[in-house]
């Protein structure tokens, strides 16, 4: 059981512990921040090809319509739409 | 090694850990040799056996990476290392601290059990140098490889010779004689084993996560500038999980 009364020892198992979960926690804030900054990269790509695109229009659709146009489901002609009788 | 469940195993590892942390100060017995300063072994060990199973499994990652050539075995290596590392500091300082209140002296330079886990921690410290120090990543996956097949090989080897050394004043947890644990200790340390080595998985599963996503910004970056303009390839220094 927990021992009641404060003695040296408890101070030092309660250091060990406390090392431990700072320890941890310092490491998930330094992961934090990696994912950070990987996400702040990607966003700048992001803006980059966004910029790129704007730069040239023309080509960036006709690139666009070339990949529409690649997936079979968007090729195949639709389908006759129903006359409505009333 | 992916993201996939890290939702679940970091809610398992959250559990794991308050179970162990709430069985050890409120249920488990006190230690009738010891006192109270033996509840440090239930942090301590099950972070030095963990780290130390991280360190084999980095070896083997690391010749599964020479046989295979696949970059991913050797991310792998360098994460179970890392991480091992780290827990390593925590062993050395939860160890330390125990021998304080213990022993009355931070570190007993005469004891096996310290001093070949302090040698087996500054081996796997002189891995990161030894790979930064090697330009090309080809060349510096493979000698990382056959780095931490030797290391991880040395492991066990330094952990039986430890074991059969005639030590006197380091405990031994799991005695094969005089009694060994009794089933509430023995409960309370297989729940925090448990505990611990789901944050280890956890923390290795994060960092390959964040290792594949850069690697996919890379890959990203380096479609973008196909030029060279700004391509990141050589200035990276840790492995990452390169984008097919």
């Amino acid at each position: 059981m927990f021992d009641a009364t404060p003695s040296e020892a408890t101070g030092y198992v309660f250091s060990a512990y406390l090392f431990f979960l700072l320890m941890v926690l310092v490491y998930i804030a330094i992961l934090g921040a990696k994912f950070q900054r990987i996400n702040r990269e990607l966003g700048e790509l992001i803006e980059q090809l966004k910029a790129e695109d704007a730069e040239e229009p023309g080509a960036d659709l006709a690139e666009m319509s070339v990949e529409v146009r690649a997936d079979p489901a968007d090729t195949a002609d639709p389908p006759p739409r129903e006359e409505s009788s009333v | 090694m992916t993201g996939r469940g890290l939702k679940t195993l970091s809610i398992a590892t959250v559990l794991f850990l308050m179970a162990g942390f709430a069985l050890v100060f409120l249920w488990v017995p006190m230690d009738a040799d010891q006192g109270f300063k033996q509840k440090i072994f239930y942090l301590h060990v099950p972070l030095a056996i963990v780290a130390l199973m991280g360190f084999v499994a980095g070896g083997i990652e690391g010749y599964r990476h020479l046989k295979s050539g696949d970059s991913r075995h050797d991310a792998n290596s360098y994460v179970f290392i890392h991480i091992s590392v780290t827990f390593g500091v925590a062993v050395l300082v939860t160890g330390a601290i125990w021998a304080k209140a213990s022993w009355g002296y931070w570190w007993v330079w005469d004891e096996p059990t310290l001093v070949s886990f302090l040698i087996v921690f500054l081996l796997y410290c002189t891995y990161y140098p030894f790979r930064y120090a090697i330009e090309d990543r080809d060349r510096q996956a493979r000698y990382a490889s056959v780095f931490a097949i030797t290391a991880g090989a040395f492991v066990p080897l330094n952990f039986l010779a430890v074991r059969m050394a005639e030590s006197v004043i380091h405990p031994r947890v799991f005695a094969t004689s005089e009694g060994g644990l009794p089933d509430s200790m023995l409960l309370t340390f297989l729940v925090c084993f448990v505990g611990i080595g789901l944050l280890w998985i956890t923390l290795v599963k994060t960092e390959m996560v964040g290792k594949k996503v850069s690697g996919q910004v890379s890959y990203l970056r380096r479609r973008l500038h196909e030029d060279g303009a700004g391509g990141s390839v050589g200035g990276r220094i840790a492995p990452t999980v390169e984008a097919k």
